[in-house]
């Protein structure tokens, strides 16, 4: 039965374009589904109890790895993308061997300091590999050359869509995975009680960083997507202000369910754009109060309020 | 040789001396009893046995293995699992998943298999699926099996919390008050299935207020007070030790 | 180096060790008790700052008057949101990850309001203790000296508190362990938010001592936190003599570290130096295990 309504999502996804010829509605979905594989990637981390306010950095990793692998090293985007992923991952798991040993209250200071960190080496270092301050500009847009036969050019936002839908789908499609699996099994008891995950003799400090190896995969990907999609990067798109929405867009669709973020992400997103933009600097305060009210009302998210409410029915 | 050594370990917290060269041995197939007034560090000796605190000097050995060096989780994967004195679980998973999760370390599944979904790890999983429904049947928790565990009455949580010890097939079992909170019923009903899991050919270790329940059912008993062991024996000759009632004096059961 | 600049560097790493480790005995507090961590704790410091300036800078009032009514006002504020917020919280599975969670969404909240009806400018309070004190051939600022002299008498304030009143006596007896103290019949919710209030309190004291000496803007509490997290991992949390020793430890690397390093430089060092630490001491310099 859900088999059939994803289907006829994917298939409504794929004739949007054709649907809509309005570039402004094109470019917005892109950018959605940029957010949903990031949020996916934040929620992959807040699935094993930990807060990652350093998401948004370990985007830019993966956004400048990308970048600097196709404006410097010559690679094609294909390639740079993928190694771009790998780059972030790496990285996340050296940090992650560093910082995952300490209670949830340190690892959050230390991805706020890593965070700050980032932005700080980014905007000051290697000037002329990363852009010091002003980043980099005039990024290039993937293309695909076959002989005579295929043709892709880039530059339109439609072939855009196509890319990130597909990806978006991949990110779904392998974290439904990892839940499902015993792994994700484990991750969901982490995070209600590490302690006692360590008594029955698994080591948490392993799945940890496992977890976050995964979840900084996906966030490499969505840096490295925003960065050939928009053209642009700089120090301060990935600092840590940044990371706020999308923790926003977790909560309200539901931690540890991988559709949480995608329902999350498209309805905050949608409102935002149709709605919320005309509040201007309200619009912030608003995902702030929102993530108090719906962690301490409804923290089960709007994905899990069906179960839940179908449990307390059942108890009564 | 005995299942459990604990030779002569002291702990200290800066100037507080919580243990003081404390010393016993557990044999394979006995039921010990940890028991003391408030403060008398049991919880502090319980602790480091189960390797969540490390002892300032002396050691613990298993299976003449040295463990009190060693993380909780390699040590639960020795043999060694406790419980705790406050509720521990996983309140939003089902009874069910608890348990299953309880004897992951024993199942065999490995990372890649559990990602790929291979048949080997789905016939593991359907195995430990299986240990797991029986284990809740000896507790008494089958009919319950899909409720979440936070949604369970106390005395129903505390028999989840030994089923999923007892999920990782240990070989020796520690016991934080698992009477505690507990009614009547409750409590013989669980007095007798401690019986039954040692008979099963588990041994036990408990720390315990309860005195009634602790001189029914333990075969020896480890006295403290002050950090200091004052009394080491049978519970009825314990009982009448003369500084182990002063120790108790004014203390209700 | 000239000797009263250094003597100044001196006492600007005191008075900054002082306001640190107020507000991080704050944040060890409510740790204590509720097993929280507080990240919107630093917003309590920026909000005490802002309460001194509306009502000593602009108003003219008294400033003791004035610090009195900032830590009344913000343990108030404290209290409230151990109720409505945290305490609920406790009662439920995940409490780790979801009173962080509410936590940091009240840090952003607190800065969003405050940029909101205080404008995003720094703004400036009046010295409150004028002149210069002369010792020898050094000259400090009396303002500096008054913010010590405040700071030593919170602590010491904050010490009798818990060691002589009945409440302090209860809130070490809820921290040492929950449930032998309501066994012993001490209300726990009680004193979970009194706790909170204090620990916010102290917070906005801190901010409110420091406030008139350097400036006040949103981010604020974004950046003492940070400090006073630093300040824990030094010194343990719960200890006062370890919130004291971490915050002069701290103060004074950021006064005299300041005059030789540049801002990102000094990121980077924290960051090593601090995991360095963790890794060698996880329980900080003077914390227990």
């Amino acid at each position: 039965m859900k088999y059939i309504s994803y289907a006829g999502l994917l298939l409504l996804l794929f004739f949007i374009p054709f649907i809509s010829r309005q570039e402004y509605m094109i470019h917005i979905l892109c950018l959605i589904g940029i957010n949903v594989i990031f949020a996916c990637s934040l929620n992959a981390i807040l699935n094993i109890g930990e807060l990652n306010l350093a998401q948004s950095a370990f985007m830019g990793i993966g956004a400048y790895a990308s970048t600097v692998m196709v404006m410097r090293l010559h690679l094609s985007f294909w390639i740079a993308m993928p190694l771009a992923m790998l780059v972030t991952s790496i990285v996340s798991l050296l940090i992650g061997f560093l910082t995952l040993r300490f209670k949830g209250a340190y690892f959050l200071l230390f991805t706020f300091l890593f965070a700050e960190l980032m932005r700080v080496l980014l905007s000051n270092f290697g000037v002329g590999l990363f852009g010091g301050i002003p980043g980099l500009t005039n990024i290039p847009k993937p293309s695909i050359h076959i002989g005579n036969l295929v043709n892709v050019d880039f530059s339109s936002k439609v072939a855009f869509y196509y890319l990130i839908v597909s990806l978006v789908v991949f990110t779904i499609i392998v974290l439904r995975r990892v839940d499902k699996s015993r792994i994700g099994m484990i991750f969901t008891a982490i995070r209600q009680s590490d302690v006692l995950v360590e008594s029955i003799g698994i080591s948490t400090m392993k799945f940890k960083i496992l977890g976050c190896a995964i979840g900084c995969l996906f966030a490499g990907l969505s840096g490295s997507l925003y960065a050939h999609f928009v053209g642009i990067i700089t120090p301060g798109d990935f600092a840590i202000h940044s990371v706020f929405a999308p923790i926003a867009y977790v909560v309200v669709g539901g931690i540890g369910n991988v559709f949480g973020p995608v329902i999350g992400t498209a309805a905050l997103m949608m409102l935002s754009n149709f709605f919320l933009r005309q509040f201007g600097f309200f619009e912030l305060l608003l995902y702030g109060i929102i993530i108090v009210l719906i962690i301490r009302f409804m923290p089960e998210g709007i994905i899990n309020a069906p179960r839940l409410l179908f449990s307390r029915m059942r108890k009564s | 040789m005995s299942l459990l050594e604990v030779k002569h370990i002291t702990k200290r917290f800066g100037g507080l001396v919580a243990v003081s060269q404390l010393e016993f041995d557990v044999k394979k197939g006995e039921i010990i009893g940890l028991i003391g007034p408030n403060g008398a560090g049991k919880t502090t000796a319980f602790n480091m046995i189960a390797g969540t605190m490390r002892p300032t000097t002396g050691e613990i050995r298993f299976m003449d293995k040295k463990i009190s060096n060693l993380k909780t989780n390699k040590i639960a994967a020795l043999g060694v699992v406790r419980t705790f004195q406050l509720s521990t679980h996983f309140g939003n998973m089902t009874v069910l998943e608890n348990v299953i999760l309880g004897n992951h370390c024993r199942a065999g599944i490995g990372l890649w298999a559990s990602l790929l979904h291979t048949g080997g790890a789905r016939n593991r999983a359907a195995g430990s699926r299986e240990e797991a429904l029986r284990i809740l049947e000896f507790m008494g928790l089958k009919d319950q099996r899909n409720e979440l565990a936070k949604n369970l009455p106390h005395g129903q949580q505390r028999c989840l919390e030994v089923a999923i010890a007892l999920a990782t097939k240990p070989t020796l079992l520690l016991l934080d008050e698992p009477l505690q909170g507990m009614n009547h019923e409750e409590l013989a009903d669980m007095l007798d299935r401690i019986g039954r899991i040692r008979n099963g050919g588990i041994t036990i270790l408990l720390v315990e207020h309860n005195m009634k329940a602790v001189t029914s059912t333990c075969d020896r008993v480890v006295v403290l007070n002050f950090g200091e062991k004052i009394a080491e024996g049978l519970p009825r000759d314990v009982m009448k030790n003369t500084q182990v009632i002063e120790a108790y004096l004014g203390v209700e059961e | 180096m000239d000797a009263t600049i250094l003597a100044q560097g001196a006492l600007n790493g005191v008075m900054l060790g002082l306001s640190y480790a107020l507000v991080a005995l704050g944040l060890s507090l409510i740790f204590g008790i509720m097993r929280i961590v507080n990240f919107a704790h630093g917003e309590m410091f920026m909000l005490g700052g802002y309460i001194t300036y509306y009502l000593f800078g602009v108003y003219g009032i008294n400033y003791f008057a004035t610090l009195m009514t900032a830590v009344f006002i913000i343990g108030l504020l404290g209290m409230i949101l151990e109720k409505a917020i945290f305490r609920p919280l406790t009662n439920r599975p995940e409490v780790a990850l979801t009173s962080l969670i509410a936590a940091v969404g009240l840090a952003w909240v607190f800065q969003m309001l405050a940029v909101i009806f205080f404008g995003e400018q720094d703004k400036d309070i009046p010295t409150v203790f004028k002149g210069i004190i002369r010792l020898g051939g050094l000259m400090i600022t009396w303002e500096r000296f008054a913010a010590i002299l405040i700071g030593i008498g919170l602590v010491l304030l904050l010490n009798l508190f818990l060691l002589k009143t009945k409440f302090g006596k209860a809130i070490r007896a809820v921290a040492e362990d929950k449930e032998a103290a309501a066994l012993q019949g001490i209300q726990v919710a009680r004193i979970s938010s009194l706790s909170f209030g204090i620990g916010s309190g102290l917070a906005a004291a801190a901010g409110a001592i420091i406030a008139p000496i350097f400036i006040v803007s949103p981010s604020m509490g974004g950046e003492v936190i940070l400090k006073a997290f630093l300040v824990v991992i030094l010194g343990g949390m719960g200890s006062i003599p370890g919130a004291m020793l971490g915050g002069l430890v701290l103060g004074f690397l950021e006064s005299y570290g300041g005059l030789f390093f540049s801002v990102p430089v000094m990121s980077v060092i924290t960051f090593i130096l601090i995991i360095l630490i963790l890794i060698v001491r996880p329980q900080g310099l003077l914390g227990r295990e």
